[in-house]
């Protein structure tokens, strides 16, 4: 008896169609398989509407001309991407690229996960960049450029200009540290407010956001104790501590998130912050970031350093020494760095040799709203010394140090000399340890 | 009994004939008892990988010295040293008191909350189920939720609780609720309650309605008032559901890391930092892995001392 089903299919019929379902099925698995097995990863800290927007498109641009690579981008939080990265090392299945800032590439540079690109893809592609990227800073060791730079960042004081002007101070003549404590109290009388912003909630933040400190008196940074230059040190300290009573004290509980939340929801008026923090805080603060309200300024100088200055640091995809798909991954790291790719990415400015503000706005995602923010960020650069983020080993461990001490010296509870005479053996071991 | 594993003795069988008949249920009854751990094998090998393993790696890197920044594959031995390291460190009495705070303000806090309220409901009360309901729904949420929801409510700029307690007059200005020397811990401590009290709420309200109402009536007809009835029988009859509780929930927070950590990541500076917090911290933000490890078996031992109270107390209830 013939058995139908109820498409009047005989039982051969089904049982073949079944059959050969059955093995697209599997041949379809296969090629999946046979696909993730030379698929690219990165594990990077794409957080902002901008940076997410980037990737996904770069992605699939990339995706559209390397059907046979596809690129898998995973984001986590920037306060985890450090970790998720060495997470993924030590268990054996790094990524292809991971992702960090300045600060992160002399300790990756000291394990001995990552690799100059340089090294795959020659001069040429080096020369991409903007010389100061590529001759000076924390992401140049030995002669040699450590990661895939995405962002560059000019660093500064953003201010709300509209404060300064209330209280008749100019914002450009905030030029030495004297004069940015008289000007956070002008404001805070003028104000009734406590204006001068500080995320001091956690060791890398505190560490993180007055770092511009030490380069602003003569110093590499915080784990800095060369014994010629222990003035220099005492003397942050003491400014930090002068800046006190305008800190608000909600400070000490916040994050970075927090803190940059502070100056957007006008509780702080005065941030420490990178030139991406117009893209960080554009989507949700339209009104705020215009010129009439919102102006980045030089960072003042200590009496021992070069005086007004700004300094750099980039976001940048590192190559992970062992990726396991290396040539695909060097030319997925090519691709990411070119000059279209890298024009279309919107914090910070491009890392690009000679970019201009009209090429920019063409293809950044806020377009015409950015443009007074570049125009400012490139006459910022213009006027003062651009200065390197000098990175250190250790370094969260040392932040730590700081941080305990810096919360005493904030409390009187510790003077600044006596402060960097318990840092000094403390830190310098820990660095030493970490064969920094 | 059912099945082939009694350990009872059986009688002889007719086919003992030869007199080897213990021989013959001495073989069987190992076989059996081999069948039984047979079967028992993917549980043991589960917990060997998931437990087991984990737990001799850590005790064995808390004894070598292995720090990520100095090469990875460097793992020197060093014995105790980690242990005495720990002994050393100056901030230790701190993040022992906070973990003593934490444990002893969580638990003291879930257990007065949950107390009252399970006393409270456990009475002829109207919509009961509904309260009870509402009491429980805390611990439906996750406890990243609750903390970061938290966090919004206690934010010392635009946190909600002073936006209300501004407007009402309570507070002249903003108070710093997770940073201030004050009033961080209290802070801390409202938001372990509020998220942990539901699991004692029903342990003692289940505890309460087994309490048979005898009891109270003849204690109503002895002239017990309400306190008298409650210390001298509620309390009573409850103690062995609050024993189990109060060490349950020692180790709970003993291990508990999400709370504080989303609330103020163990600062401002070391000030709220306990120890399942130093663990992570000094293990994977430091690299300093047999450190980590080495407090990580300090905080352990605790919590084992904990877990063997709990272990003989419901042995011996058994």
């Amino acid at each position: 008896m013939r058995s139908m089903t109820t498409e009047g299919m005989t039982r051969r019929q089904f049982h073949a169609r079944l059959l050969g379902g059955a093995a697209a099925v599997v041949v379809g698995g296969r090629r999946r398989i046979a696909s993730a097995a030379t698929k690219l990863t990165s594990v990077a800290a794409m957080v902002a509407e901008a940076e997410v927007s980037w990737e996904r498109e770069t992605a699939r641009r990339w995706n559209q001309g390397h059907p046979d690579t596809p690129w898998e981008p995973e984001d986590v939080g920037w306060e985890a991407i450090f970790e998720k990265v060495l997470a993924y090392e030590k268990a054996g299945t790094p990524a292809d690229l991971g992702y960090g800032w300045t600060g992160f590439t002399a300790d990756w540079h000291r394990m001995g996960i990552i690799e100059p690109p340089e090294d795959f893809l020659g001069k040429a592609w080096k020369d991409r960049f903007a010389d100061h990227i590529t001759s000076r800073g924390g992401d140049v060791i030995g002669g040699k450029l450590w990661c895939v730079p995405i962002q560059d960042a000019f660093y500064g004081l953003v201010c709300r200009r509209d404060w300064l002007r209330e209280a008749g101070v100019e914002p450009y003549g905030i030029r030495t540290w004297d004069l940015l404590v008289d000007a956070m109290g002008k404001v805070a009388r003028a104000r009734r407010n406590k204006p001068f912003g500080l995320p001091l909630g956690n060791a890398r933040n505190a560490g993180e956001k007055t770092e511009w400190f030490f380069r602003g008196n003569g110093l590499n940074n915080l784990a800095d104790f060369d014994p010629a230059k222990r003035a220099n040190y005492v003397e942050v300290l003491e400014t930090l501590q002068r800046l006190r009573p305008y800190m608000p004290d909600d400070a000490f509980s916040q994050d970075y998130t927090g803190h940059r939340q502070a100056f957007a929801t006008g509780v702080a008026g005065f941030i420490s912050i990178g030139d991406y923090y117009f893209g960080e805080v554009y989507p949700t603060a339209k009104d705020l970031m215009v010129r009439e309200h919102v102006v980045i300024v030089p960072y003042p100088g200590g009496s021992k350093g070069p005086g007004p200055f700004t300094s750099f640091d980039l976001n940048s995809y590192f190559l992970m020494k062992s990726s396991k798909n290396k040539e695909k991954a060097v030319q997925l790291v090519e691709f990411l760095t070119r000059r279209e790719n890298l024009l279309r990415w919107s914090l910070g400015h491009p890392p690009v040799k000679g970019w201009t503000v009209d090429e920019a706005v063409k293809t950044r995602q806020y377009g015409e709203a950015e443009r007074w923010w570049l125009e400012d960020v490139l006459a910022l650069a213009s006027k003062v010394p651009v200065l390197a983020a000098v990175g250190m080993v250790a370094k969260n461990e040392v932040q730590q140090v700081y941080y305990e001490h810096l919360l005493k010296v904030l409390d009187k509870k510790m003077t600044p000399a006596d402060a960097y005479d318990a840092m000094k053996p403390k830190i310098t071991a820990l660095t030493k340890a970490a064969g920094g | 009994m059912a099945g082939g594993a009694s350990l009872m003795p059986a009688p002889a069988g007719p086919r003992d004939t030869d007199g080897s008949g213990g021989a013959v249920r001495s073989v069987a009854r190992w076989g059996d008892t081999g069948r039984g751990y047979l079967y028992l094998a993917p549980v043991f090998a589960v917990l060997g990988l998931v437990v087991g393993w984990p737990l001799f790696e850590a005790a064995r890197m808390s004894v070598h010295d292995v720090y990520l920044l100095s090469g990875r594959t460097q793992e020197t031995f060093i014995g105790l040293e980690n242990f005495r390291t720990f002994g050393r460190d100056a901030n230790a009495p701190t993040y022992l008191l906070n973990t003593a705070i934490f444990v002893l303000g969580g638990m003291g806090g879930q257990f007065a909350v949950a107390l009252l309220l399970a006393v409270l409901l456990s009475r002829r009360v109207t919509f009961a189920a509904f309260w009870r309901g509402l009491a429980i729904i805390p611990w439906a949420m996750p406890i990243t939720v609750t903390a970061l929801v938290w966090r919004w409510i206690l934010n010392g700029q635009w946190g909600i609780l002073n936006y209300v307690l501004y407007e009402l007059g309570v507070v002249s200005e903003y108070v710093s609720w997770l940073s201030s020397q004050t009033w961080m811990w209290p802070s801390i401590l409202i938001v372990n309650v509020w998220a942990g009290f539901p699991f004692m709420f029903v342990n003692l309200l289940s505890g309460l309605q087994g309490i048979s109402p005898e009891l109270y009536e003849a204690a109503q007809i002895d002239g017990a008032g309400p306190l008298r009835t409650f210390v001298r029988i509620t309390l009573p009859l409850l103690r062995p559901v609050i024993a189990a509780l109060l060490l349950l929930s020692t180790v709970v927070h003993l291990r508990d890391f999400a709370t504080v950590w989303i609330l103020t990541s163990g600062g401002p500076g070391i000030r709220s930092t306990t120890l399942s917090q130093l663990v992570y911290i000094t293990s994977f933000r430091y690299f300093r892995m047999s450190y980590g490890a080495a407090i990580g078996i300090i905080l352990m031992s605790f919590s084992l001392l904990f877990t063997v109270l709990y272990l003989r107390r419901v042995r011996f209830e058994v």
